[in-house]
């Protein structure tokens, strides 16, 4: 599929129409500042519809329109719900009834929870531990980073170690998912400011001290937590790879009204400056939608996915530095340079591009061997 | 490439900085260059760099003058660039235009940092030129680096032709800082008011000017890119992931390495014996933009936050892009230097 399904192009229109109703010039830089998060955005986005998990390429495409304006507010409104489909896959009846229907409801806000202050990149090098006691429930230890919605989140998706690993090279053993509640006794998150970009989403340092962990909140199997950490990456980043083309949307918006704008026509330099960008952003574009329909059809490839994230994340950060470069003085201020900061962590979270083409060699060169 | 008294100042600026600059540093970020650090260049020399020793200043050369940006850029690019304000947009201009009565007497003050100069670009903003010089300087302008500055240069219309002149400060409407340089403060200034003309070719002075900044602009870029493969080879030797070091991983290696090899090449070039100031200059903003890029893929998360210092090079290196001309002016200018005055007119 190399268009969108039929419909979307409206609810399109009608995303683009809220981003520059909603994330004005005004309410973008008060965010920026602040670093602040926009809660009273996520209830907009919410109350408009564009927050319903039943429908994800309403969703990917807000998430592309909204980033086209502001990044920052708009990840921070759908992000809302960040780590959802963890529980739609492998949560029980119970577990879903009490942490997925609120925040689906937009009355509650989840966060996932991996990274640690020495394993980014290197899931399985986690140290956060939950070990068992008595009666069946577990006692949770450790320390998460960088971790989205970290203060404002009413519940996490955590990843922590429940057993050791039999052997060095299956580290990816014994590491378990659980549901852990941002106010439980022991949770104890720091806001993190002094971000280069994405400054209005929430991103914090928590730390776990003896924390409390119901045997009910445990997500599916014991021991199972890296394979459906890896398989909600293997969602997500496709929501990244729509950040990312958003971005460089975004700028090349920008770019045109700048070219557009001048006194004198534009050299051609100009014009290719446009007309090549324009195409790596459509090929960024098709890229996605094409990895998306595979992963809304339930047919997943990871490679595909892999390839979409990268690609989009290196023609936006390719094309923030060049623009930058060429519009110069005008746009030091405003939404260009915004653009030019958020842009950078799409090459960075929910997989580094390092990781991505671990991730494209590793399928390809296993399909070659099946 | 350094000659024996380079490699000294070279230690110099660096202990400087190492004792001043370093603990600042995220301090300059936030809140701006403090005055203590000001006077502190002021004492080393650095504000009069390029003012003769009679006008008190340090009489660097070219190279010598280089040394300085690039090694304080390393540290704070917003204290370099305060520091190029001062004497490359400032005194430059005075000491190549201005008579003995009028103009050159403020370097002194300048130099010893009683006083700060400023330089107001207003004959290169695209359709926004709003300054005008009758006898009087009158209207606005906006993007003012230190705009409380006590003395400002500005390069303007004038009812001749195009002008610069020196002005006393302008009233200050409105203050900001842009996505780097972050201590530095801009601001958008009205002038109505006397002004002494310094010079009355104003459009060659201001290309004089763009071809003399060349050099020292990316010497501050290097300064940038030697940073960004510092940081991130130090830290690719630290930090750990799946087991090893991310110095091991071979992409990392190469990114750093790559990174490193053309600085290496490109600050041997600039302290050759006759750069082409356009050449480096397109090259070495290429680089610092592609070095802090680097630098913040290794450190990935940590990277994107302030403390660590590497995100405020990828800012800084946007700006430096930016700040006198931009690519496609700097590849015309190269490209008509190479072919003739016609090419890349279409």
């Amino acid at each position: 599929m190399y268009s969108l399904p039929e419909g979307y192009e409206d609810i399109r229109s009608r995303a683009r129409e809220f981003a520059l109703r909603e994330f004005t010039e005004e309410v973008s830089r008060r965010y920026d500042e602040s670093e602040e998060y926009p809660d009273e955005i996520r209830r907009k986005v919410f109350s408009a519809g564009f927050l319903d998990m039943a429908d994800p390429w309403k969703v990917l495409i807000a998430m592309e329109e909204f980033c086209r304006v502001d990044p920052g507010l708009g990840l921070s409104a759908i992000a809302s719900m960040f780590g959802s489909e963890i529980l739609m896959l492998f949560g029980s009846d119970e577990q879903k009834e009490r942490y997925l229907a609120p925040v689906l409801r937009g009355e509650k806000i989840s966060g996932f929870a991996v990274t640690e202050p020495s394993a980014g990149s290197d899931v399985a090098g986690i140290k956060s531990t939950m070990e068992r006691t008595p009666d069946g429930d577990y006692v949770l230890n450790g320390e998460k980073m960088f971790i989205t919605n970290g203060t404002v989140a009413d519940h996490y998706y955590l990843l922590a170690r429940t057993s050791p690993p039999e052997s060095p090279d299956k580290r990816h053993h014994g590491l378990s998912l659980a549901i852990i509640e941002r106010r439980w006794p022991g949770v104890s998150p720091t806001k993190l400011r002094g971000k280069l970009g994405m400054r209005s989403t929430d991103t914090a340092e928590i730390k776990f001290e003896n924390v409390r962990v119901p045997k009910e909140n445990l997500v599916g199997e014991e021991g199972k937590g890296f394979y459906y950490v890896m398989t909600f990456f293997n969602i997500s980043r496709i929501y990244v790879a729509a950040q990312a083309v958003g971005v460089a949307q975004g700028m090349l918006d920008l770019y045109l009204d700048y070219v557009l704008s001048s006194p004198s026509p534009p050299s051609e330099g100009a014009q290719f400056v446009l007309a090549e960008g324009a195409t790596k952003v459509e090929a960024a574009r098709l890229m996605t939608y094409r990895a998306a329909s595979l992963i809304f059809q339930f047919n997943p490839d990871p490679a595909l996915t892999s390839m979409a994230k990268y690609y989009a994340a290196e023609v936006a950060n390719e094309l923030a530095q060049k623009i930058m470069g060429i519009v110069g003085e005008d746009g030091l201020r405003g939404r260009l340079e915004k653009l030019y900061r958020d842009a950078k962590i799409t090459e960075i979270w929910e997989g580094t591009s390092e990781i991505e083409k671990l991730v494209i060699y590793r399928q390809l060169s296993k399909r070659r061997s099946s | 490439m350094l000659k024996d008294e380079e490699k000294l100042l070279r230690r110099v600026v660096t202990e400087f900085c190492e004792s001043n600059v370093e603990k600042e540093r995220l301090r300059i970020e936030r809140d701006g260059i403090p005055d203590s650090l000001i006077r502190a260049a002021a004492e080393s020399g650095f504000l009069g760099a390029l003012a003769p020793p009679e006008l008190g200043g340090s009489g660097l050369d070219l190279r010598s003058y280089s040394v300085l940006l690039q090694v304080m850029s390393k540290y704070s690019t917003s204290l370099a660039y305060y520091v190029f304000l001062q004497n490359s947009l400032f005194i430059a201009p005075l000491l190549k235009f201005a008579r003995e009565d009028v103009g050159r007497s403020v370097i002194p003050e300048i130099a010893s940092g009683g006083s700060k100069g400023t330089l107001v670009q207003d004959i290169f903003r695209r359709s926004k030129n709003s300054l005008s010089y009758e006898g009087k300087l009158n209207g606005m302008a906006d993007m003012v680096p230190l705009p409380d500055a006590d003395h400002h240069l500005a390069l303007v219309r004038s009812r001749d032709g195009d002008a610069l002149v020196l002005s006393n400060p302008g009233n200050v409407l409105e203050r900001y800082r842009i996505i780097g340089l972050r201590g530095i403060e801009f601001g958008k200034v009205s002038y109505e008011g006397r002004a002494d003309v310094i010079t009355e070719r104003g459009s060659s002075a201001a290309e004089e000017l763009m071809g003399e900044v060349a050099i020292p602009l990316s010497a501050m870029a290097l300064g940038v890119v030697e940073r960004a493969v510092d940081m991130a080879a130090q830290y690719s030797k630290e930090r750990e992931a799946f087991g090893s070091k991310l110095s091991e991983f071979q992409p990392i290696a190469f990114y750093i390495a790559d990174v490193q090899a053309q600085f290496r090449v490109l600050e041997e070039y600039l302290y050759s014996d006759s750069p082409d100031p356009l050449t480096v200059k397109v090259l070495s903003l290429d680089l610092a933009r592609k070095a802090s890029r680097m630098s913040i893929q290794v450190h990935g998360g940590y990277g994107y936050f302030e403390d660590i210092g590497v995100e405020r090079l990828y800012r800084d290196a946007a700006v430096l892009s930016s700040i006198a001309g931009n690519y496609l002016d700097d590849m015309t200018k190269l490209s008509r230097g190479l072919l003739g005055d016609f090419a890349a007119k279409i």
